[in-house]
């Protein structure tokens, strides 16, 4: 099986060859070696392939952070399969909407989601037909093993990108492109077999499949599957399992640095601690170094490519805001204008990056033809940011989300500043809302602090803040109260539901 | 510290943590008023139990946050009270 470079049953089987033996998956009372975790994934592979799944056809994954996830995905990927990964907490209108368009030919999920899905599947009328749903623990899973038929410029991974528009864009990524970012990780992080990832953050996102199982596949390390974020599961893994390696989004990291009996658990195995998917505070920086005696550091990665950064600076203290420096075999730059000529330590453009783990393209084109996200190799992320001369990447807001008014570019982030920095303002978002003349008008969504007092009056002083601050097409001519901003299970503020 | 007393603390609590200030509610907070219900997420929930028990000093289990003793404001009234009762 090792004559299959560039493929993920090509990674597993170095593995399986290099450690078998050694641990690969924990959840709860399971363990599976890696040999255990390949002849799983043989099995499995036999079961999709008595559903007559085979080179390129989709698989949909509804399923939670346990082994079940591991072995459906990798077995998909034996079979030169798409793996469509799903938010098991999306409700059946939501998981269709993703569906719809991927050509899958099956749903694999829990006992206890099939029923609903298997309804959608029979009603829908934009169910894909023939579309089956299976409970994972009723997969057949007897059979002889089919040889693998991944084949490195196959697709293996169908993603969606939130993006700012509102509509999930579809991203189809190839085994080497998997690869790619797993040899990526590997050789930036160096990882090694004897390696605890606590893998609590979603395996269905980027995040999750990315630095946890990937990390794992190509390291041999070992990964502890939490499903849901759970303070005294997540201490009690750290602590049981010695676990060394903990990605994590923000609110996790500071939901443990403010709980005080982590205090009581060894967590001294922590050696590599890092958040994605949100920028994280410089107070949640410090409770959680104060509480582990590890820094909490940045990564930096998007659906289209997986993780594209990591700050793993020695100083962490003085470059806690960076999410460090592209990982090995990516060429990253901060473009003005002239996407061709890269800018200057210190100027403020668009992070683009050319990396051989980036998908080439959208699925179904690009959503705006004039300006391509994926061109000439390289792709703009669409996210603001500068480097800093030492090639750190500091990440301060998103270009696609400049609001067009009065003929003028707003970034949302400017106005953003001015009204947190009221006493009475706890949250801010400000989004381009849609004008009376079809263009965009400035609206500040604000979440108030507990002493806000009057709206009324609050009001009038962030329009009046504003005005003393900004030009007058900046100024907000909508300000809108609301009890809290709607946020994606990674803590990403959606801004579609704001407009 | 009686309810009324707990109760008030927890007011604020949920002022803070999940800026559910009772002007954005029209009035005070129902006690019985679902909060998830007025959109408050497991997210939500988990930075209330982390504010319970930095104010009230006490250890709040992971299999102590259910529906019956965070999902509204006597919810949480009455497994406080209950918690400082047994300390």
């Amino acid at each position: 099986m090792t004559d299959t470079p560039g493929t993920l049953p090509g990674l597993l089987a170095a593995t399986v060859e290099r450690q078998g033996a050694r641990p690969a998956l924990i959840s709860g009372d399971r363990r599976l070696a890696w040999d255990d975790v390949a002849a799983d994934v043989g099995r499995r592979a036999a079961g999709l392939a008595a559903r007559d799944v085979g080179p390129g056809d989709g698989v949909a994954l509804v399923l939670p952070n346990d082994v079940e996830f591991v072995t459906t995905f990798l077995a998909a990927g034996h079979l030169g399969a798409v793996a469509v990964p799903l938010n098991p907490l999306f409700t059946v209108a939501e998981l269709g909407r993703h569906l719809a368009g991927t050509g899958a030919r099956g749903i694999v999920t829990t006992g206890a989601l099939r029923p609903a899905l298997a309804a959608w599947a029979a009603e829908a009328p934009d169910a894909p037909a023939g579309l089956w749903v299976a409970d994972v623990a009723d997969l057949p899973s007897g059979g002889v093993t089919p040889p693998p038929a991944a084949t490195a410029d196959g697709p293996a991974l169908h993603a969606f990108s939130s993006g700012s528009t509102g509509t999930p864009k579809g991203i189809l990524r190839t085994q080497a492109q998997l690869v790619a970012e797993a040899d990526q990780f590997y050789d930036t992080v160096k990882l090694a077999e004897d390696d605890v990832i606590l893998s609590v953050v979603a395996l269905f996102h980027a995040h999750g499949l990315g630095n946890c199982l990937l990390a794992a596949l190509r390291s041999g390390a070992a990964m502890v599957l939490v499903d849901q974020f759970r303070r005294d599961a997540v201490l009690g893994a750290i602590e049981h399992e010695r676990v060394s390696v903990f990605p994590s989004v923000p609110f996790i990291g500071h939901t443990l640095g403010e709980t005080r009996r982590a205090e009581r658990a060894d967590t001294r195995s922590l050696r590599l601690c890092f958040t994605a998917g949100a920028p994280l505070a410089r107070a949640t920086y410090d409770l959680f170094g104060a509480r582990f005696g590890v820094p909490l550091r940045q990564l930096y990665g998007c659906s289209e490519a997986g993780s594209v950064t990591i700050n793993l600076d020695g100083d962490a203290d003085a470059l806690a805001g960076s999410v460090g420096r592209p990982m090995k075999g990516i060429d990253l730059v901060v473009a003005g204008e002239d996407a061709a000529a890269p800018l200057a330590a210190g100027e403020t453009g668009e992070i683009a990056f050319a990396s051989p783990a980036a998908a080439t393209g959208y699925v179904g084109g690009e959503p705006d033809a004039g300006r391509p996200s994926f061109a000439g190799g390289w792709y703009r992320t669409g996210d603001l940011g500068h480097l800093d001369a030492a090639g750190n990447l500091y990440v301060t807001g998103r270009s696609t989300l400049f609001i067009s008014t009065s003929g003028y570019k707003v970034d949302p982030v400017e106005v953003e500043e001015v009204i947190s920095g009221h006493p009475a303002v706890a949250e801010v978002v400000v989004v381009g809302a849609r004008g009376p003349l079809g263009d965009e008008v400035v609206k500040a969504v604000v979440v108030c602090g507990p002493d806000a007092g009057d709206p009324g009056g609050l009001r009038r002083e962030l329009v009046a803040r504003c005005g003393g601050r900004l030009a007058a097409h900046k100024v907000p001519r909508i300000v809108e109260f609301r009890d809290e901003l709607p946020r994606s299970p990674l803590g990403k503020i959606l801004r579609k539901y704001l407009v | 510290m009686d309810t009324a007393a707990i109760d008030a603390q927890v007011r604020t609590l949920v002022a803070e943590r999940l800026r559910l200030a009772d002007a954005a509610l029209d009035g005070p907070l129902d006690p019985d008023a679902s909060l998830p219900e007025l959109g408050i997420d497991s997210t939500g929930v988990m930075s209330l139990v982390v504010g319970v028990e930095e104010r009230f000093d006490i250890e709040v289990p992971d299999g102590d946050i259910t529906t019956a003793n965070f999902g509204t404001l006597r919810g949480i009234t009455g497994y406080v009270e209950r918690m400082l009762v047994r300390r």
